[in-house]
């Protein structure tokens, strides 16, 4: 287990693309274990952890991302955004967290969302008068909100391996995304005066609003549809993301008329390459779960955290710390796949809903994404914007405070997750 | 530019321009399956049950052929906080270990993947009574194609760019 365990963090280290580590060290597991017969278990691995049906979403939910941004329905969800709170102080800002949910019904992955936005958002908020470290800091405190809020890959993969409702998962993380939101604007506005955030000419204009709704009114409709149709039974996860791909060619083509056939084959061609990197990741990790497995690791695991404390709010705090620093050197889809087997038993154990636990270790993987010194969502920000990660990390901190504020209470109070799910379900 | 009069990057550049169609094609094709399956089940009352099983198999091969793109492009994400403190001919040694460690891991997965899609010729998948040779051979043809491209990577000294893409 040892020398599992150092192959993984070493090739980590030093640089092995995780979609290899992953692999590397599953392989050197099954040797360990059997010898060479083990070892035809690596391809049959490698191709059944691929072979989920709710796993389909995720390209689809990519492809439908790739035609609404293509189409420029982002820049008309944008100009909505800012009619709402562009006129506040620090308007941009505000603004920005707003999109960060509007965005959410056609983003699936943080990391994604920080390189889109750090190349168009935090330019533009530098322009008006924004420090550069804050706007990268509201930036990545914003790419956390899109997967929290539906549709998120994540929670397909948590829902296809753990056997949990995807529809529960989708309706419980609406509030705790928006929450998220609301206490980041708080901030927002308890900054703007001391640090003197810009203030927009512009006036607060029901009738701009109004206009800026109504051009952008079939894009919000989207993430309605998909939702809907998941959690009124219509339609799978799979199929809904499926429909959401027509919606979005649909009004692309036909309403905005914005799309070319090039387009279109080019936004295959990204989606499919953007699914290979996350499904090498999620292939690799199925050969290092099964070796997990069958070494009974997550019944020691587990063992181990009900030794330290039987009291469930303890383990909590256990499992919440663990994901915290996990994120910091491992991608969460990999990290997921890995700690969910683990983690799901145990959470059910202390008595924790599934769709709770769900939602909790999504969310704070997500939010791990962000903690310094080494988030991937930091780097991210730091390569695109060319600022030093200390001190977007700095500007980070109030953010970071509200949103581990939030984990805590989405762990500590399930009504907070699953008061949309008892409702609708 | 000496690079692109390089025969086996010019090969390599050739196949990952047609892998990438056939991805496209596969997505393209997956997204029909669905759309049709939907369509069925609430209007045409066929009973088919083919859809989701084809378009399992089609997501597989499509995603695990642009595995071979992803190496192709080098964005195949993992830290590189070594790789910034070792500029130079350091950086370039751990650069090649590491391509050396990736080459070998899919040659071993090609290597086992044929066998088990021979394994696969007497198992018969529930759709068309195709032999389970076909969804299994995603992982071999995959594999050979992503340790060619790594390969050839290694002898380029940049990458094409990459447009930018992150992911996660």
């Amino acid at each position: 287990m040892i020398i599992v365990l150092f192959t993984f963090f070493f090739f980590i280290l030093i640089g092995l693309p995780i979609g290899v580590t992953l692999g590397v060290a599953g392989v050197i597991g099954l040797v360990q274990i059997g010898g060479e017969n083990f070892l035809m278990m690596a391809p049959k691995r490698y191709f059944e952890g691929l072979d989920l049906f709710t796993f389909m979403a995720m390209p689809f939910f990519i492809l439908a991302g790739e035609i609404m941004n293509r189409s420029g329905i982002t820049t008309k969800l944008a100009a909505f955004a800012d009619a709402l709170v562009g006129y506040l102080r620090g308007g941009l800002a505000h603004s920005n967290m707003i999109a960060s949910v509007l965005f959410a019904g056609m983003t699936g992955a943080a990391v994604a969302d920080t390189a889109a936005f750090g190349n168009t958002l935090v330019p533009a908020m530098v322009k008006k008068g924004y420090t550069r470290p804050f706007s990268c800091a509201v930036t990545v405190a914003g790419s956390i909100i899109g997967p929290t809020i539906p549709p998120s890959n994540l929670m397909v993969i948590y829902g296809s391996l753990m056997g949990v409702s995807i529809a529960g998962l989708f309706a419980a993380g609406i509030l705790p995304g928006l929450l998220i939101c609301a206490l980041c604007m708080g901030v927002i506005a308890l900054l703007g005066k001391r640090l003197n955030l810009p203030k927009s000419d512009e006036r607060f204009s029901l009738l701009r609003i109004f206009w800026a709704f109504k051009s952008s009114f079939l894009a919000i409709l989207m993430p309605g549809i998909i939702l809907g149709g998941i959690l009124f039974g219509i339609v799978t996860p799979t199929e809904a993301a499926a429909i959401a791909v027509f919606y979005a060619l649909f009004i692309s083509v036909v309403i905005y008329r914005a799309l070319t056939f090039n387009d279109i084959v080019e936004m295959l061609i990204r989606t499919a390459r953007i699914t290979g990197i996350v499904f090498l990741i999620i292939a690799s990790a199925s050969i290092l779960s099964w070796w997990m497995t069958f070494m009974q690791i997550p019944q020691k695991i587990a063992a181990f955290f009900l030794f330290l404390s039987s009291d469930p709010n303890v383990i909590i705090a256990l499992i919440l710390s663990l994901l915290l620093a996990v994120g910091m050197f491992m991608d969460i889809n990999a990290a997921l796949i890995i700690l969910a087997p683990v983690l799901g038993p145990l959470t059910k154990t202390i008595g924790m809903d599934p769709v709770h636990a769900g939602i909790m270790i999504v969310l704070a993987l997500n939010i791990s994404l962000m903690t310094p010194p080494v988030g991937a969502c930091l780097f991210v920000m730091s390569s695109v914007t060319g600022e030093r990660i200390e001190k977007i990390s700095y500007s980070l901190i109030p953010f970071l405070v509200v949103e581990v504020a939030v984990l805590f209470l989405v762990a500590f109070w399930d009504d907070l997750t699953l008061f949309i799910p008892r409702l609708i379900m | 530019m000496e690079e692109e009069k390089n025969l086996l990057y010019a090969v390599a550049r050739r196949m990952n321009w047609f892998v990438e169609r056939l991805c496209a094609l596969l997505v393209g094709i997956m997204v029909v399956v669905i759309w049709f399956g939907v369509i069925e089940r609430y209007f045409l009352h066929l009973g088919f049950t083919w859809t989701e099983e084809f378009s399992r198999y089609i997501m597989i091969w499509a995603a695990l052929l642009a595995v071979s793109c992803g190496a192709f492009y080098r964005e195949h994400i993992g830290l590189d906080i070594v790789k910034r403190f070792l500029p130079g001919k350091g950086g370039r040694i751990l650069q090649i270990g590491l391509d050396l460690v990736s080459l070998g891991f899919f040659i071993f997965l090609a290597w086992y993947g044929m066998g088990m899609a021979k394994a696969g010729l007497g198992q018969y998948a529930t759709i068309f009574g195709i032999t389970m040779v076909v969804p299994f051979a995603a992982v071999p043809v995959s594999s050979s194609l992503t340790a060619f491209q790594i390969f050839v990577a290694m002898f380029r000294s940049t990458g094409p760019s990459a447009n930018g893409m992150s992911t996660e």
